[in-house]
């Protein structure tokens, strides 16, 4: 089970309001790289995951990952939060508006939903890490790429703090995956 | 339902940004040791933010309300529905 704890993970504030950047930042809310894709991707593959470093690694990886959705969820409400439709309907935001209001919405930053084809879950426990690295590798240059898009200092320290978890969390699963090959040597000879 | 009964509860931003520092420090050490169960120092460590952590949410949720939905000794009235939540914090 989960539970909450009232606070984030990271603090998430934003110096000025920028509904544009909104529409780009919820790539990391509902998009392809994104931490809701991360999350499930994670959770679902806990199941079958053969060693007891995995299992742990996906839940408690799968787990921060939520954090971080509502990281990037509060951004987004605070980028365009009480911004009257008159104002936001010049943005790149107008077609969420007009879809959501000013709601959070798992998309991607040309507004296509979220879906669960972003990601995959095997039981061959290498398919699933070896896609679990990938999908760190392509969360840490979406991050990069919206840095450079950026010129506001606390988006950017924020964002900072997450492309700086992708590289731990690569470095975790590139851990599991070695521990996987030592499981699997030890299954040829003895089992 | 009385809207007047409802203040929001006080926030002090200081205390929240330590409490969130320490529950990263357990974040972190927890991954590690999920890779490296055998590495005691990172135990150790682990413990210690985890003590400091829980003694200083202790401390919280007497002056300014839930961390935890659920706690020993919640006050009346209800006060895990009160604002601010995570996301309407200015840290």
């Amino acid at each position: 089970m989960w539970e909450y704890k009232k606070i984030l993970e990271y603090p998430a504030n934003v110096r000025r309001q920028d509904p544009d950047y909104a529409s780009l930042v919820v790539t990391q809310f509902g998009g392809p790289d994104g931490e809701l894709a991360a999350s499930l991707r994670y959770i679902s593959q806990m199941y079958t995951m053969p060693i007891p470093e995995g299992k742990a690694t996906l839940n408690n990886i799968g787990t921060e990952e939520l954090a971080h959705f509502e990281i990037i969820g509060t951004l987004v409400y605070k980028l365009v939060e009480g911004i009257p439709a008159d104002v936001l309907k010049n943005t790149r935001f107008a077609p969420h508006y007009a879809q959501h209001g000013r709601a959070n919405y798992p998309a991607d930053a040309f507004g296509n939903a979220w879906t669960a084809s972003y990601i995959q879950s095997h039981e061959d426990p290498v398919a699933s890490i070896q896609e679990d690295l990938a999908a760190e590798q392509k969360a840490r240059a979406t991050y990069e790429y919206l840095i450079d898009m950026s010129d506001d200092p606390a988006i950017i320290d924020t964002l900072s703090f997450l492309r700086e978890r992708e590289v731990v969390h690569f470095q975790r699963f590139g851990e599991v995956l070695d521990l996987l090959y030592d499981y699997m040597d030890d299954y040829e000879e003895w089992g | 339902m009385d809207r007047n009964r409802r203040p929001g509860s006080p926030v002090n931003v200081e205390m929240l940004r330590e409490i969130m520092q320490l529950n990263f420090a357990m974040i972190e050490t927890v991954l590690f040791l999920n890779t490296h169960p055998t590495c005691r120092p990172v135990l150790d460590l682990h413990n210690e933010f985890a003590s400091r952590f829980n003694k200083l949410v202790e401390r919280y949720q007497e002056r300014y309300g839930p961390i935890y939905a659920s706690y020993e000794n919640a006050e009346y009235p209800w006060m895990w529905i009160e604002e601010p939540w995570p996301w309407e914090i200015k840290y």
